[in-house]
């Protein structure tokens, strides 16, 4: 099961799991967070069958004396599971396959009890309609396919048996039943609770193809309406980016034409005027989520390409006349959109079209916290809502899109107010809680406007009431291992920002409160970690060290985690959590950095330091880790230390990742020098040139004389900004 | 509320003022007890909190180094209390402070460490006491035979 729950939760993990491949990752391209939406239609979704009837009208009466048509106009009628229950047993022996798939999409749309339901579209689907297969037509295996989804019912070979029937029938099917199909196999292969299911969607993807392919054929895409274009679009970027299975994936990376089609005809004049605010909404959201998260560099291509496009679907969801129409789900969506595409994008295109709309910023804001919106928002829809602000305020390129989210501190505060309100916060699960805290910490500590940190810090108790409903006895246990990787990232940070208190400074009340919480914290983190992917565990150390605070399960797991790990960490994991079990002191912390240095210094001397994609900031907290676990000056570290400040010496006025080197770089640098010369028996041969071991000397004494207490620069900072950047799977760029 | 949080921030600084005049006024086994100073040979690059001077039991004087170390200094280690829901909080000190005082024992320091746990809400004369029973156990830690006042303890 991927991330994306189908619940439209944005998964803050990492988007550089992205084309690391999708075998057993489980947290590949949960970054890309499915928006709110899971695109499902308000109206329309399944046929009615009234056409159907007529045509089953010359069929005798059935042995209780109803008319075909009349037994239909009855199921159809039905306002209960019972009531339709008792027409089955009834009439079941005389139904046809309309009756049949009539009684099962209305089932689909009752509310009942789920195990009266579920035994109710066993026997429609299982008993009922698989022997009538031969003879279902393709309308009926449409509707039935949707609303199998709708109900997350899937009884073994019935997929293949309404699928295998419809695409025998494809060449009659019409544009609505083609995009019902795509949509229930998205929604059945990527939110399905049942593992099984989603490995029967696998098995399909021939039929995805199939039905991709007729659906642009130039029979079928002229007649489709924008509701089907909005359903397929979702679908594509359902199939393709949270999908488990390989093949579907690649089925949809065929088709990075059917993107160009659908776009192509979504903006034309009569298709886009009529678009439905959930129909431009739910195309946004597919495009960002196709456009930076699909594990396939094709298609990111092929949505990157489609720049004007995406400018043109934005500028008419703030039109007025749609955005008066909006729901929160939409603009929710709309929001996430707008994060995703206009900072993660590799594409200057695509970035530049959102940041024509700055006034987007504005205008979605204004209808999402207005009078009629806010109080019908749900508590994923503000989570999300919060967090696609943090991103666009904080590592957006461009600047006018920044300082169009810093100029709406007060709308931040609404959502803040509502998110941690009576009606929402026992609402919100842990996904939503982590998510929050992540956007507190984000605003709270990098915006680069104090109108957005202060907004943050006027809501400083709704830090701890997000934290004491996440570590709540029915929250914690659910709460996947990366909503407890973020929570505790996003708590390290707030606490960096002075937006929690330290624990030194709590009464002595609350500071034993705190510390229950922070143990019940790691004692969930501790479970998970073995779950953890390769960032969670990194990230999971490195706050607890700024932090303080630490248990003997927490260091058991998770350095046991690390070591597990090291060969599938990107370089920022190696230096966090080096440097985090360095701060920690633990008893194995000196052996876990030595694997980190070792792992480090096999790719920098393989790969160089560009090759590897260490950043300055990474070698030297490397270096800084090698310190503070006070590393022997025996061989084989020191020629490991040296090879990382070897990479640093060649790229010191230099650029390699990130921004370069700062002085909190050299400080650590220095720290290394003098712990190995006063360590070592013997006189060493310095690990840095003469005069860079100047620079480093001169830069410590400027950090001695603004801060004689810091025995050690541990860097913050640029560091909060790209953890918290690359924890959303956000390509951060050094703006400074 | 303001009051409580500024006065936290500078509780560092009067820890460590509150035990260099207790180095200075009471007989704790350091002679010549000065704030700040530089550890040599890194002079300029590390600071002691409080340098004093101790006259082992052949005579011989070494050169102490006292650190005062407040909250960040530590790690806290959190685990269940044995009683029920509550929660046992022990301190270990951190990476950064252990490194300190690895460097400090290099460069040839007696290093004594005064926890805020220790020092706080303790009378003068169990203060005192604590500075000697840390000072001896720091000289007979570094295979130092403490002399004067610590002899005898």
């Amino acid at each position: 099961m991927t991330q994306n729950d189908g619940d439209g939760w944005i998964s803050v993990s990492s988007r550089r799991e992205a084309g690391r491949g999708r075998a057993g990752s489980r947290g590949r391209g949960g970054g890309r967070g499915a928006g709110s939406g899971r695109g499902e239609q308000r109206s329309g979704s399944a046929d009615t069958a009234s056409s159907s009837q007529r045509r089953g009208g010359g069929q005798p009466r059935s042995p209780g004396g109803l008319h075909p048509a009349q037994l239909t106009g009855y199921i159809k009628g039905s306002s209960s599971v019972e009531e339709l229950g008792r027409l089955v047993q009834q009439h079941g022996s005389s139904m046809n396959y309309i009756h049949v798939s009539a009684a099962y999409c209305s089932l689909a749309k009752l509310s009942g009890s789920s195990a009266a339901k579920q035994a109710l579209a066993d026997q429609l689907l299982v008993e009922l309609l698989q022997p009538l297969l031969p003879q279902c037509g393709e309308r009926a295996c449409a509707n039935v396919m949707h609303a199998m989804a709708r109900m997350q019912h899937c009884p073994p070979g019935m997929l293949s048996g309404v699928l295998g029937r419809l695409l025998a029938q494809l060449h009659a099917a019409a544009p609505q039943h083609l995009a019902n199909v795509i949509w229930a196999l998205a929604t059945l292969g990527s939110s399905s609770p049942s593992a099984a299911v989603e490995a029967a969607v696998a098995q399909h993807s021939n039929a995805v193809s199939s039905l991709l392919g007729r659906f642009i054929s130039s029979d079928i895409l002229p007649a489709a309406i924008p509701q089907h274009l909005a359903n397929v679009m979702w679908a594509l970027a359902t199939l393709g980016s949270n999908s488990s299975s390989a093949a579907v994936g690649a089925a949809v990376e065929q088709h990075t034409d059917a993107i160009s089609s659908l776009l192509g005809r979504f903006i034309t004049r009569d298709i886009l005027p009529t678009a439905k605010p959930q129909e431009l909404a739910n195309t946004l959201w597919a495009l960002a989520t196709l456009g930076s998260s699909s594990s396939s560099a094709a298609v990111g291509a092929a949505v990157k390409q489609h720049a004007d496009a995406i400018s043109r679907l934005l500028g008419r969801f703030i039109s007025s006349d749609i955005l008066s129409a909006s729901k929160p789900q939409d603009l929710a969506n709309v929001i996430w959109a707008l994060a995703t595409l206009g900072s993660s994008s590799s594409s200057a295109a695509v970035e530049a079209a959102v940041a024509q709309h700055s006034n987007a910023v504005s205008r979605l804001l204004a209808r999402f916290t207005s009078r009629d919106i806010l109080p019908a928002a749900k508590p994923q829809e503000l989570a999300n809502t919060l967090w696609a602000l943090a991103t666009l305020g904080s590592s957006s390129s461009s600047a006018a899109v920044e300082v169009a989210v810093s100029q709406h501190p007060d709308a931040i505060s609404s959502l803040l107010a509502r998110f941690i309100s009576r009606d929402i916060l026992p609402a919100a699960v842990p996904q939503a809680l982590a998510n929050t805290l992540w956007a507190l910490a984000t605003l709270g500590s990098s915006s680069s406007s104090a109108a957005v940190t202060a907004a943050v810090a006027q809501h400083a108790d709704a830090i701890s009431r997000l934290l004491g409903r996440f570590i709540s006895r029915d929250m914690l246990p659910t709460a996947k291992p990366q909503n407890l990787a973020n929570t505790l990232w996003a708590l390290a940070v707030l606490s960096e920002a002075g937006l929690i208190a330290q624990q030194s400074q709590l009464r002595q009340q609350n500071a034993l409160s705190r510390h229950n919480h922070m143990r019940q914290l790691l004692g969930a983190a501790s479970q998970a970690a073995p779950s953890m992917t390769p960032q969670g565990v990194a990230n999971s150390i490195w706050a607890a060290s700024r932090l303080r605070i630490s248990s003997d399960a927490f260091a058991a797991a998770m350095q046991q985690a690390a070591a597990q790990q090291v060969k599938a960490m990107i370089p920022q994991d190696l230096a966090n959590t080096a440097l985090g079990a360095a701060g920690l002191a633990w008893g194995g912390s000196a052996g876990l950095v030595a694997a980190m240095v070792q792992e480090a210094a096999r790719r920098v001397q393989g790969q160089g330091a560009a090759g590897s994609g260490f950043t300055h900031q990474g070698l030297a907290n490397l270096c800084a880790s090698a310190t503070l676990a006070r590393l022997p000056a025996s061989e084989q570290p020191l020629q490991q230390v040296q090879a990382l400040c070897d990479a640093l010496a060649q790229h010191w006025d230099g650029p390699l990742h990130g921004s370069g080197l700062a002085s909190q770089d050299m400080c650590q640098l220095l720290q290394l020098h003098m712990w190995l010369q006063a360590s070592s028996q013997q006189q060493l041969p310095s690990l840095l040139p003469q005069q860079q071991l100047q620079q480093c000397e001169a830069a410590w004494r400027q950090l001695q004389a603004t801060d004689k207490s810091s025995h050690l620069a541990l860097q913050v900072g640029r560091a909060e900004l790209r953890q918290a950047s690359e924890l959303l799977g956000v390509q951060w760029r050094i703006t400074h | 509320v303001a009051h409580h949080a500024l006065s936290k921030r500078l509780t560092p600084l009067c820890h460590a003022a509150q035990v260099l005049e207790a180095l200075q006024s009471a007989d704790c086994g350091l002679q010549d007890p000065q704030p700040e100073q530089p550890a040599q040979p890194a002079a300029g690059l590390m600071t002691i909190d409080i340098l004093g001077r101790h006259m082992d039991a052949a005579g011989a004087p070494r050169q102490v180094a006292v650190e005062v170390d407040g909250p960040t200094h530590f790690v806290s280690h959190l685990s269940a209390a044995p009683a029920g829901s509550g929660v046992d909080v022990s301190y270990s000190l951190d990476g950064s402070t252990q490194w300190r005082n690895a460097m400090l024992q290099h460069y040839g320091y007696v290093v004594v460490t005064v926890p805020y746990q220790e020092w706080d809400f303790k009378g003068r004369a169990q203060r005192v006491a604590l500075l000697q029973q840390r000072v001896r156990a720091a000289l007979l830690a570094a295979g130092v035979q403490p002399g004067g006042v610590l002899a005898a303890a």
